[in-house]
């Protein structure tokens, strides 16, 4: 099959298998998912459902066992660890349940150490500067500032900064409030959303928490290392309004 | 830690110099581990190197001789025959000979060696380098030329007057210049084994005055020559030798047994080795060092490599980015290193300078040589870390995203062997830490063994040599003085030496220059003839029993007897060099270990038969009144018949002075260099023990522990690897001494290998030292330890 025009990344009947001395976990078990063009997708299931494997697939962070793997109109399936990097490297934005910010770095340089590598890219798009990505997550004022001085929030909202200042394709969350009390995970699915609606970043968020589904376009709920079910939200939640 | 800014740099690389900031502790004793070994090497190869250029431009603009050889009188025509010998490209006829001099201002006699030159134009080979003043005019019988170290040493100057006692009559010598030979950069006198400045001396002088004196007109006493380049040097040694044996020729011998030669080569030969080994094992360690903080830096950063290659940062662009601060350390090492060799290097030829006399011995380190050591220290350096920076370039960026998986303890073999009940449980933490982790831990006690050995190999020598001292000096030779006599006299002249001021008791003694040989061995010596029953000289084995030679036997010392492969027992043909040249096989006696000099024994009046002779003398050991000891130099130097007269005292003295001179400077550089090394591996190890270990730490204080009982885990480590490593650095380094031994083991100077207690000593308290320094780093940091914040912060 032909991935369709709007399709930015998908994969077909995809697993994955880990083998670790007799055991063989069956992580994946024959996944087909597509992540559309501007949509902001939530990726729900709970832990052991094979979403994080998924995500690391998706964003080419791990290859699976069998099955296909697309982006636009390039197969990812068989490529080497240096085009995996060099996909990363250009269209993929990565958010990470615990931040995994440079501690030696300012807020400023850990947006930098992701727009120094962007300047290469083929697409001609051009980063943006480390200031004006921490202003889209309201962090300006904060941007010297090392990890270590900031709240765990504000060191997500670096994160998300650091992963949207090259303008990725696309934008893999993975479990960014999971680390972060109501409140302040709040304020960072805020910032995801705003960016979401002011650059049309297509976003995959995974979370084992229902209620972020309501701010999805489209939930796609895991289970047992398959789709369970495909949800299209007709009306949007923001994410002021969840129910937590 | 305060940020700092650095504009127009990647934010990666200014992750680089902020990690190197934070662990500038450990960083830096690295580099200065590896500035000790790029320093030492560079400083001792330069120091090498300027020596061997100095050498061999000396003896090429002085044409110094190849061959040497010592004869009693040949008149001169016979320089046509040698000249005509095949490969012999030129030749110089001397007269050399030894006197009495009396310097103004000594009351001790000194020995002067007056070297003729020729009556035109400079030699043909040994020439001399003039420093000062000119050569003496010709047909001046009163002017000398005086060699540079022995003006100096008297603080005479040009136009001063020295006596030299030639048979009896006193000759006034004007100095008119003063001048270094290459025959001479090391300086010894007849019986030195150190030299003594003030009492050996090399006077120049115009062949014609010495001709007079000598009686030798029309005849010369010493030829040297300088052979093409590729000739057969053994086979140009025969014929000389054949061509002068009716002439008393004393045995042509090659510019490799030149005595200065022999102990500069030998000097260059133990700078080489020292500056091979000793850097080698800096460099080891501090490669060891890289390879285990540049691993837990990777191994701490776990995470943020994830992260990095998430984003999109290539494995080649991690790898440079860890090589990076390899980089930087290797960069400081380099830099500081290259000081450390510039002041170790200029130090080393000053002092150098003050034993072998070269016209100039300019310190120089030339650009190929630093290059060399930069590619030395980088080959260490990248070996050390490549590992640890592969650890890095090959995780896999979703592998680095789970925390690692837990470590696997396992009992330690104590505990499999029941013995549980023994190890209290801080020291059951330390044990296994240690088994887990078993390369790591190895490779601190081979460290800290390193350290250790270090002391060892670098200070054992003075024992040695205090050992040979004492025995040479206070078991073998007991006399106060020594007397040379100008030739054999019977023993009746006993009887007037007796009568020189405050003697008590005179022996005699003969000294003959032979050729030993053994099958297709030999080696050309003196045996000395020692009267039966003497007090004042003992012949002594290896166990320091008396092994005096009686009979017709011959005693050997043990070098010489391996040389020529024979045991007690066993015969030797004995050649004499001098008189009628008797040949004879002799029985070899015992076996002695002598230190100093290369003399065989054998009895007074058996050498004598030996030689044809009724018994004859050609010196003698005295006992002296200290309070007549100056009224007898005063008086040997005025007696024709006495041409040398030494002290035992003085021997004593040169050799305390030359101990005392070095033992404090190279005590201090060898135990400043171990203990660096020492504590730049207890630092880190306590360092990253506290790095992994916090967590685990901080909950046992939790739990309750006192802070003493968990600063013990911490100090427990630093204490076994150094217990274990001590005892291991002191076999190791009696190992390493044993192998040194053979360069330090001289034709002249002899040393028993022993190492003292207080060099074993030494050695430990300097890891000692190290370990308690380094345990108090660790206790410092432990106490900065924030229990509660290790706890919240995610492993």
């Amino acid at each position: 099959m032909i991935p369709a025009a709007d399709v930015v990344l998908r994969l077909e009947h995809v697993t994955k298998t880990y083998v670790m001395g007799d055991l063989r976990v069956d992580a994946l078990r024959g996944v087909d998912v597509a992540l559309h063009r501007g949509e902001l997708l939530v990726l729900l299931g709970p832990s052991g459902s094979g979403k994080s494997t998924l995500l690391n697939i998706l964003g080419a962070l791990d290859v699976p066992t069998t099955g296909r793997a697309w982006f636009g109109y390039e197969e990812l399936t068989g490529a080497d660890r240096d085009r995996l990097t060099e996909f990363r490297r250009r269209h993929v934005g990565f958010v990470f349940q615990f931040y995994n910010l440079i501690p030696s770095l300012t807020a400023k340089e850990n947006v930098q150490l992701v727009t120094d590598i962007a300047r290469d890219r083929t697409d001609g798009l051009q980063p943006m500067a480390a200031s004006e990505a921490l202003e889209l997550v309201g962090l300006a004022p904060r941007e010297d500032h090392f990890p270590a001085q900031l709240s765990g929030g504000e060191q997500q909202r670096v994160a998300i900064a650091r992963a949207i200042a090259k303008r990725p394709a696309v934008l893999l969350c993975d479990e960014p409030t999971g680390a972060l009390d109501v409140a302040t995970g709040r304020v960072v699915l805020e910032a995801l959303d705003a960016i979401h609606r002011e650059i049309g970043t297509t976003t995959a968020v995974i979370t084992h928490n229902v209620a972020i589904g309501g701010m999805a376009d489209r939930v796609v709920t895991l289970a047992d290392g398959l789709v369970h079910s495909v949800r299209e939200n007709r009306t949007k939640v923001g994410p002021k309004d969840l129910a937590w | 830690m305060r940020p700092f800014r650095v504009r127009g740099l990647r934010a990666i690389d200014v992750k680089v110099l902020r990690d190197v900031v934070r662990m500038r502790g450990q960083l830096g004793a690295i580099a200065i581990v590896l500035a000790c070994g790029v320093g030492l090497f560079l400083g001792m190869r330069t120091t090498m190197k300027t020596l061997e250029r100095a050498r061999e431009d000396y003896y090429a603009r002085e044409r110094f001789a190849d061959v040497f050889a010592p004869l009693v009188r040949a008149p001169e025509h016979v320089a046509t025959r040698l000249r005509a010998i095949p490969g012999v490209q030129s030749l110089q006829t001397r007269i050399v000979a030894d006197v009495v001099l009396d310097v103004p201002g000594m009351t001790d006699a000194a020995t002067g060696r007056l070297v003729s030159l020729p009556d035109l134009g400079r030699p043909e080979v040994n020439d001399l380098f003039l420093r000062t003043g000119r050569l003496p005019a010709a047909g001046r019988d009163d002017e000398a030329v005086v060699l540079e170290a022995f003006v100096a040493a008297h603080d005479l100057r040009l136009g001063d007057a020295i006596t030299a006692v030639v048979d009896g009559k006193r000759t006034v010598l004007r100095i008119v210049g003063t001048a270094l030979s290459p025959e001479f950069t090391y300086a010894l006198g007849p019986g030195q084994i150190l030299p003594d400045d003030r009492r050996f001396g090399v006077l120049w002088l115009p062949r014609d005055a010495l001709a007079h004196a000598f009686d030798m007109d029309g005849a010369f006493s010493d030829v040297s020559f300088r052979v093409e380049r590729g000739a057969g040097v053994a086979e140009i040694l025969a014929r000389i030798d054949r061509v002068l044996e009716p002439w008393g020729g004393r045995g042509a011998f090659a510019r490799a047994d030149q005595l200065s030669e022999t102990f500069l080569a030998n000097e260059l030969q133990q700078l080489d080795t020292f500056g091979t080994l000793v850097p080698a094992m800096f460099l080891a360690v501090a490669a060891f060092l890289l390879q285990v903080v540049i691993g837990r830096i990777v191994a701490g950063q776990r995470e943020q490599i994830a992260a990095l290659k998430a984003v999109g940062y290539r494995d080649l662009e991690l790898g440079l980015h860890y090589a990076k601060l390899v980089i930087l350390v290797v960069i400081a090492g380099i830099g500081l290193g290259l000081l450390l060799a510039w002041w170790l290097g200029s130090s080393m030829c000053e002092l150098y300078g003050a034993y072998y006399r070269f016209p100039e011995l300019d310190w120089s380190m030339p650009a190929r040589e630093i290059l060399l050591g930069i590619g030395v220290t980088v080959l260490a350096a990248g070996l050390g870390a490549l590992a640890s920076i592969r650890a890095a370039v090959v995780l896999p960026p979703a592998e680095a995203m789970r925390p690692p998986s837990p470590a696997v303890y396992r009992a330690t073999i104590l505990e499999r062997l029941g013995l549980t009940a023994l190890v209290p449980p801080a020291a059951r933490i330390v044990l296994r830490e240690i088994e887990r982790k078993p390369r790591r831990a190895l490779l601190s006690v081979a460290s800290i063994a390193m350290t250790t050995a270090l002391v060892v190999i670098g200070t054992f020598a003075f024992g040695s040599i205090r050992l040979a001292m004492n025995v040479q000096f206070g078991l073998q030779q007991r006399e106060d003085v020594s007397l040379v006599l100008a030739e054999p006299r019977s023993l009746g002249a006993l009887g007037e030496l007796r009568h020189l001021p405050g003697v008590q008791h005179v022996e005699p003694f003969r000294a003959v220059p032979v050729r030993l040989r053994s099958g297709s061995r030999q080696d050309d010596v003196v045996i000395t003839g020692i009267p039966a029953g003497a007090a004042l000289q003992a012949v002594l084995d290896i166990d320091l029993r008396e092994v005096t030679p009686q009979g017709d036997g011959i005693v050997l010392p043990r070098k010489l007897a391996q040389r020529l492969a024979v045991v007690a027992g066993d015969t030797v043909e004995v050649e004499v060099r001098e008189g009628d040249r008797r040949t004879a096989t002799v029985p070899v006696g015992r076996i002695a270990e002598t230190f100093v000099g290369t003399s065989a024994y054998m009895e007074l009046t058996a050498l004598c038969r030996l030689l044809g002779e009724t018994t004859t003398m050609n010196g003698a050991w005295l006992l002296v009144d200290d309070d007549s000891l100056a009224a007898l130099h005063a008086r040997a130097k005025t007696t024709p018949r006495i041409a040398g007269i030494a002290e035992r005292r003085h021997v004593i003295e040169t050799f305390r002075t030359m101990i005392d001179e070095n033992l404090g400077t190279s005590l201090t550089i060898n135990l400043g260099f171990a203990l660096v090394m020492a504590l730049g591996v207890l630092y880190n190890a306590a360092r990253i023990t506290l790095a992994e270990r916090s967590r685990d730490l901080a909950s046992l204080r939790v739990l309750g522990f006192r802070r003493r009982e968990v600063t013990a885990i911490l100090l427990g480590e630093i204490g076994l690897l150094t217990v274990v490593g001590i005892p291991l650095g002191l076999w190791l380094g009696r190992l390493a001494a044993g192998g040194l031994m053979d360069s330090l083991d001289t034709e002249q100077l002899r040393l028993p290998f022993v190492i003292e207690p207080w060099t074993y000593a030494l050695a430990a308290s300097t890891s000692l030292l190290a370990a308690v320094i380094a345990s108090w780093f660790a206790w410092r940091m432990l106490e900065r330890v924030d229990v509660i914040e290790v706890l919240k912060s995610r492993d």
